[in-house]
C-alpha cells in the first residue's frame, strides 16, 4: 500500500511538468500585454517598456518558464501584479470558500442521488422510476447559473428564508451562518451532478441486481433488503466511486460560475478577476493548484477503489 | 420395488417470462419428482429450460416484474408456489439449496469465502459469528479444500475454478438441505476437475442422504451417477425413466437421438456420429403440435396437429409421444 502510494505520487511528476508547460504556454501565447494593462492607456511606450523589462517579460519564453518553475520549488508561486500579498496567501484566502462550496455541493448531490438511483433501479419501469428519470433529465439540462437565479428569486426574494449572495467564513461567523450562505449556491452547483450520479447509480445497481451472485444470495435465503444493502450496494458502489471523483472535479470547475452569481470570494472569482486584469501570474498559480487538486482527487479515488474492491491489489 | 417417499414433486409447472413481445413460456407443463436421498438426472439441449425449472423450484425469479408460475411444486407435501415469500426465504438455502453453473460469477467478489458460507448459517441456524466461522472451516474441509483455515479468509478470485465450485457446494450444503439442485455444476471446469466435483456430489448425497437434482447436458454423467433421469425438450419433459431403461430402450425419438449421439469408447471403426437434424426452434416459434415434430424422423400429420400428453408408457417409464419407439 505504502509502496503503491509512493509509486503513484512519483508518477505524477511528469504529469505535472506537462500541465505546467501547457498552462504557461496558454497564458503567455494569448495576446494582450500585462504591462500595458497595468499602467493603463495614458502611460507612455517607454514606461510600459521599462515595466516589461523589470517584470522579465522581455526574456525568452523558455527563460521565463524556468524562472517560474524554479520559483515554485522555492515556494514562490509568483507575484500578483495587483494584489500586495504573497501568492500562497492569495490562493489560500480564496480556496477556502471554493472547497467548502464544492464539498457541500457534493454532499447534496450524493444525498439526493444515491437514494433516487437505488429507488429508480428497484422500481424500474414503475412510476417512481419515471418521475426520477424526468427529474434527472431536467437536472442535467438546467445550467447552474440559471438554477442559481431561480433559487434566488424563490428562496431569497419571495420567501426570504435564505440569503441571496455573499459569503461568511466559519472562523468569523460560525458553522451555521457559513452553511446558510452556501446553501443556495451549493444546490445550484450540485443539482446537475446529482442528476448524473442518479443515472449512474441506477444503471450500476440494475446491473448488479441482475448478476449471478445476487441470485445466489437469494438462493441462500437472504432477505431482499439485506441483498440490496449488503450484496448489491457494495458492488454497485465500485463504479460510482469513480463517478464521484469526476463529479468532485466537475464541481470544482463549475464553482467559478456559481461563485460569480452568488458573489462568493472563491477561487473562481479570483480567476475571473485575474483574467479581466490580465494578472497572469495569479492565473498561472491558480490553474496549477486546480490541476494539482485534480490529480490528488484521482489518486484518492484510485486508493478508495482499491480498498473497496478486493480484486484490486494496491501493490 | 417399494414405493419411496418423495421429497419433491413438480406437477405441470409452467414458468412464463413477461417480455416486451408478450409472455414467453420458457417451461410448460413440466412434471417430475425426486425421492428422498435420490439423484435425479435432468438432461436436454441448451435452452430447453433446465435452469428455468431449477430456479422456479426455488422461486428465484422476480415475481413482480419477470415471471408467472403455474402448476404445483410440492416440497414435503407443501406447495411452494402457494406459500408467502417470507416462508420461501426460510426454505431457500436451508431446506433446498442450489449450486450454480459458473462459480466465479455466482460468488460475490467483495466478500470472503468464509463470509459467504457463514451467511446462511447465521441466518437460518442463528449461529454466532465464531461458531459459524468454525462451521465454515469444517464445510471447506468436507468439500475437500486443502488448508481450509487459510482459504476461509480468502476472496473468490484467489481460488481456482474447481475450488470455487467446491466453495459453492460448501455454501449450499452448510445447513444440511434435504434437496440440492446442482445446475450444470461442472460445465465451467476441466474434465478431470469435473469428475472430482461429480464424485463429491455423489459422496455427499450418500453421506447426508439428501435428494439431488443433477442438471447436465452430459448423458455420460447421468449414466454414471443417477438412477432416474428426465429428458427435457423445448420447455417440456419428454421422457422419464430409470437410467438403465432409458439407455437400453429410449422411447422418445429425441432421447433416442441424444443417446445415439454419445461417442462410445468401445466403438471401433468409422461409424459416423449421429446428430439430431435441424435446429431448436426459438421460444416464440414453438410448433403447435408436438414440439419435436419439425425435427422428428417419425413425425406424422397428427404430430403436427396435436400435442401429445406426458403419459405412463411402460411401468415407471413415461414419455410424451404418440408413437413411442419399441411400443406398438
Ligand atoms: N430471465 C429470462 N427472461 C426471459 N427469458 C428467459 C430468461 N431466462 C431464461 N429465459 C429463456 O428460457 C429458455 C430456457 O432457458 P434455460 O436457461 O432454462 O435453458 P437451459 O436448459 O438451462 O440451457 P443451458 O444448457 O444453456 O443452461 C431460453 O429460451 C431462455 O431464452
Ligand atoms: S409425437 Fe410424433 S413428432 Fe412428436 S416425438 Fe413422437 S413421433 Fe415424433
Ligand atoms: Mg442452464
Amino acid at each position: 500500500m505504502k509502496k503503491y502510494v509512493v509509486k503513484r505520487v512519483l508518477s505524477l511528476i511528469p504529469v505535472l511538468i506537462i500541465v505546467s508547460v501547457v498552462i504557461f504556454c496558454l497564458i503567455h501565447l494569448t495576446p494582450g500585454d500585462p504591462a500595458r494593462t497595468m499602467l493603463g492607456d495614458q502611460a507612455s511606450e517607454i514606461e510600459v517598456e521599462n515595466l516589461r523589462e523589470s517584470m522579465g517579460l522581455n526574456d525568452p519564453i523558455v527563460v521565463q518558464y524556468v524562472h517560474w518553475v524554479g520559483g515554485i520549488f522555492h515556494g514562490d508561486f509568483g507575484t500578483s501584479i495587483f494584489m500586495d500579498e504573497p501568492m500562497y496567501k492569495i490562493i489560500l484566502d480564496h480556496i477556502g470558500p471554493t472547497i467548502s462550496l464544492t464539498i457541500y455541493a457534493l454532499l447534496i448531490s450524493l444525498i439526493i442521488a444515491m437514494p433516487c438511483g437505488i429507488i429508480a433501479a428497484r422500481k424500474r419501469g414503475k412510476s417512481q422510476d419515471q418521475v426520477i428519470s424526468v427529474f434527472s433529465m431536467v437536472g442535467i439540462s438546467v445550467p447552474s447559473f440559471l438554477l442559481g437565479m431561480l433559487l434566488i428569486i424563490l428562496f431569497s426574494v419571495r420567501m426570504k428564508i435564505l440569503p441571496s449572495a455573499g459569503y461568511k467564513a466559519i472562523v468569523d461567523n460560525g458553522f451555521l451562518k457559513h452553511i446558510e450562505y452556501l446553501t443556495l449556491p451549493a444546490i445550484s452547483l450540485g443539482l446537475m451532478q446529482a442528476a448524473l450520479i442518479t443515472r449512474m447509480t441506477r444503471s450500476s445497481v440494475l446491473e448488479v441486481l441482475g448478476s449471478d451472485y445476487i441470485k445466489m444470495a437469494k438462493a441462500k435465503g437472504v432477505k431482499d433488503k439485506v441483498i440490496l444493502i449488503k450484496h448489491a450496494l457494495r458492488n454497485a458502489l465500485l463504479p460510482i466511486i469513480t463517478v464521484i471523483g469526476q463529479s468532485f472535479i466537475a464541481l470544482l470547475s463549475g464553482a467559478t460560475v456559481v461563485e460569480t452569481v452568488f458573489n462568493i470570494p472563491g477561487i473562481g472569482q479570483l480567476v475571473v478577476n485575474s483574467v479581466l486584469r490580465r494578472d497572469y501570474e495569479v492565473i498561472q498559480a491558480v490553474v496549477l493548484v486546480i490541476a494539482l487538486g485534480n490529480v490528488v482527487v484521482n489518486l484518492i479515488v484510485d486508493l478508495l477503489y482499491g480498498l473497496a474492491d478486493p480484486r484490486i491489489s494496491l501493490e | 420395488m417399494a414405493e419411496q417417499e418423495k421429497i419433491l414433486e413438480v406437477k405441470k409447472l409452467t414458468t412464463s417470462f413477461k417480455t416486451e413481445r408478450g409472455k414467453m413460456n420458457a417451461v410448460q407443463g413440466v412434471s417430475f419428482y425426486v425421492n428422498k436421498g435420490e439423484i435425479l438426472g435432468v438432461v436436454g439441449e441448451s435452452g430447453c429450460g433446465k435452469s428455468v425449472t431449477a430456479q422456479s423450484i426455488l422461486r428465484l425469479y422476480d415475481e413482480k416484474y419477470l415471471v408467472e408460475y403455474q402448476g404445483e411444486i410440492l416440497f414435503d407435501g407443501v406447495d411452494l408456489l402457494e406459500i408467502p415469500e417470507k416462508e420461501m426465504q426460510n426454505k431457500r438455502g436451508k431446506d433446498i439449496s442450489m449450486v450454480f453453473q459458473d462459480a466465479l460469477s455466482a460468488l460475490n467478489p467483495v466478500f470472503t469465502v468464509g463470509e459467504q458460507i457463514m451467511e446462511p448459517l447465521m441466518n437460518h441456524q442463528h449461529m454466532k459469528k465464531e461458531e459459524a466461522r468454525k462451521r465454515a472451516v469444517e464445510m471447506l474441509r468436507l468439500v475437500g479444500i486443502p488448508a481450509p483455515e487459510k482459504r476461509v479468509s480468502q476472496y473468490p478470485h484467489e481460488l481456482s475454478g474447481g475450488m470455487r465450485q467446491r466453495v459453492m457446494i460448501a455454501i449450499a450444503l452448510s445447513c444440511n438441505p434435504r434437496l440440492l439442485i446442482a445446475d450444470e455444476p461442472t460445465t465451467a471446469l476441466d474434465v478431470t476437475i469435473q469428475a472430482q466435483i461429480i464424485d463429491l456430489i455423489v459422496e455427499l448425497n450418500f453421506k447426508m442422504h439428501m435428494g439431488v437434482i443433477l442438471i447436465t447436458h452430459d448423458l455420460a454423467v447421468v449414466a454414471e451417477t443417477c438412477k432416474r433421469v428426465i429428458v427435457m425438450y423445448l420447455g417440456q419433459t419428454v421422457e422419464e425413466a430409470d437410467v438403465n431403461d432409458i439407455f437400453d430402450h429410449p422411447m422418445h425419438p429425441y432421447t433416442n437421438g441424444l443417446i445415439e449421439s454419445i461417442p462410445l469408447l468401445e466403438d471401433k471403426g468409422v461409424k459416423r456420429l449421429h446428430t439430431i437434424s435441424g435446429m431448436v426452434p426459438l421460444l416464440n416459434q414453438i410448433p403447435k403440435g408436438c414440439r419435436f415434430a419439425p425435427r422428428c424422423p417419425y413425425a406424422t400429420e397428427r404430430c403436427h396437429r396435436e400435442m401429445p400428453e406426458f403419459v405412463n408408457a411402460d411401468g415407471r417409464h413415461k414419455v410424451r409421444c404418440f408413437y413411442p419407439i419399441g411400443l406398438e
